[in-house]
């Protein structure tokens, strides 16, 4: 067959999507991404592996054609970026039989229409033999949605992860050696849709390591030929010791809150805590949801527009509450014209993150010395918090 | 002393998404019918921080935490 083979009897089908530049009409996708199908032959029965977008099923079809017969479609996860052409395949084979999880299936029924008779949910830990190899079904709910699986395929040591370990990242490259490029598209991933759910991938993750794995084979971007690299990663991104790091994301609208970021920016600095500074009215929000996983702490730089802060702060917090990182710290700078209710209206926003707050530094008008004293003064607190952070649990 | 926490599950509301139990396996425990049960009560003091994690995590508000 003309496609990517990983194992023995094992390829890499479905399509890499070069342009697509947004993905949930939301999320920044800076090197677009690819929907991985994977089929297994095995010398009695073929699989195949999760399908692709809702866009695209021709594509897989067409692929399919090479294949001939097909017994059973493994749907890891049933949102559209792979289960989008099941309908499609399933028509195309009448008499393959979808497998999920238990959650899965009534999912598939309400996302996409699809008759029941055709699904059958299999069991956490429950094996279906396709002859010569094994399929063998674990539960990893979380990564992404409650209902998500991954399938173990012992006589080859892959694991199908779905969306766990994904990246999107549309490549050439079947593997993932270009680690620096993968390594920040994984943690973009991680960041944006599983980082709310940290103690349900620390579950996951723990279930994974009890197995001997060669080859780690997501749904999104290349295959981990090397996995522990990306499972070392996850690791480090799913424990609550933050690092000595201060994500800073503000609006400036006529300089002065842009000067007090600066100021604040090289007053950390010197203290030795790594800052980024995002100005939102540009920002890649996946870039800050990157920067989140890592940070102690996070201060928000507003102007005051109207009463409150700026749109765009009201965006970035509900974002971060959202997201719910492992944040310890948080405070506010900015400045007003002739009042302002900036702190209050942010603090409200943000229940989620169980932060201390620091004293805030407002000013009128344009930062003056008293304002660059204070703000030294929040960077020695936020340089004596970090300081503990690898004692604290 | 400090108050004893109880937590409880609507079982009604319950979606059985199984995110409380992840969050806090200590308190919150699937049943074969696939709904949320507390499992500790009351809740112990080294799963209180889990536990109402849980319940704010709980996508249907299922959960109610008394203490």
């Amino acid at each position: 067959m003309n496609f990517p083979q990983i194992a023995a009897n094992v390829w890499k089908l479905g399509v890499t999507d070069w342009d697509r530049r947004l993905f949930d009409s939301l999320i920044p996708l800076p090197d677009g991404t690819s929907y991985n199908a994977y089929l297994v032959r095995g010398s009695e029965k073929t699989v195949l592996l999760d399908t692709v977008d809702t866009a695209m099923p021709d594509k897989l079809l067409e692929q399919l054609r090479e294949v001939g017969s097909i017994d059973y479609i493994v749907v890891h996860h049933a949102e559209q970026d792979h289960s989008g052409a099941l309908s499609a395949v399933l028509a195309n084979y009448p008499a393959a039989i979808a497998l999920c999880s238990n959650k899965c299936k009534p999912m598939l029924a309400d996302h996409l229409g699809l008759d029941e008779k055709r699904i059958r949910a299999v069991a956490d830990d429950e094996t279906v033999s396709l002859g010569d190899k094994t399929l063998e079904f674990v539960y990893t709910p979380w990564v992404h949605w409650p209902e998500t699986m991954s399938t173990w395929l012992p006589e080859d040591r892959i694991l199908f992860s779905c969306d766990f370990f994904g990246s999107h990242m549309a490549t050439t490259d079947v593997f993932a050696d270009d680690r620096a490029r993968v390594y920040e598209a994984a943690k973009r991933y991680y960041a944006e849709i599983m980082m709310p759910f940290r103690p349900a991938v620390r579950g996951n993750i723990a279930k994974i390591d009890t197995l001997d794995v060669a080859l780690i084979a997501p749904s999104h971007g290349p295959v981990y030929r090397e996995p522990k690299f990306i499972i070392a990663a996850y690791k480090d991104w799913t424990s609550e010791t933050p690092k000595n790091e201060v994500v800073l994301p503000y609006v400036s609208m006529h300089g002065s809150t842009r000067k007090m970021v600066e100021h604040l920016v090289q007053a950390l600095s010197r203290r030795g805590v790594t800052v980024y500074q995002f100005d939102l009215s540009v920002t890649d929000i996946g870039r800050l949801a990157i920067t989140l996983v890592d940070a102690a702490t996070v201060v928000l730089g507003t102007p005051t527009v109207h009463v409150g802060p700026h749109p765009l702060i009201f965006y970035a917090s509900h974002l971060a509450n959202a997201l719910r990182p492992k944040v310890k710290y948080a405070s506010i700078i900015g400045s007003y014209g002739w009042a302002s209710k900036a702190v209050e209206h942010i603090a409200a926003l943000i229940p989620n993150l169980k932060v201390e707050v620091l004293d805030p530094v407002l000013c009128k008008g344009l930062p003056r010395e008293p304002d660059f004293a204070a703000l030294d003064r929040l960077a020695s607190s936020i340089a004596l918090r970090h300081a503990t952070l690898a004692e604290s649990p | 002393m400090e108050a004893t926490m109880k937590a409880i599950v609507d079982k009604n509301t319950c979606i059985g998404c199984g995110l409380c139990a992840s969050d806090c396996s200590a308190v919150f425990s699937m049943t074969d019918d696939n709904i949320a049960v507390v499992i500790a009560d009351p809740v112990p003091a080294e799963h209180k921080e889990a536990a109402r994690l849980a319940a704010e995590n709980c996508p249907v508000a299922a959960i109610t935490i008394t203490n």
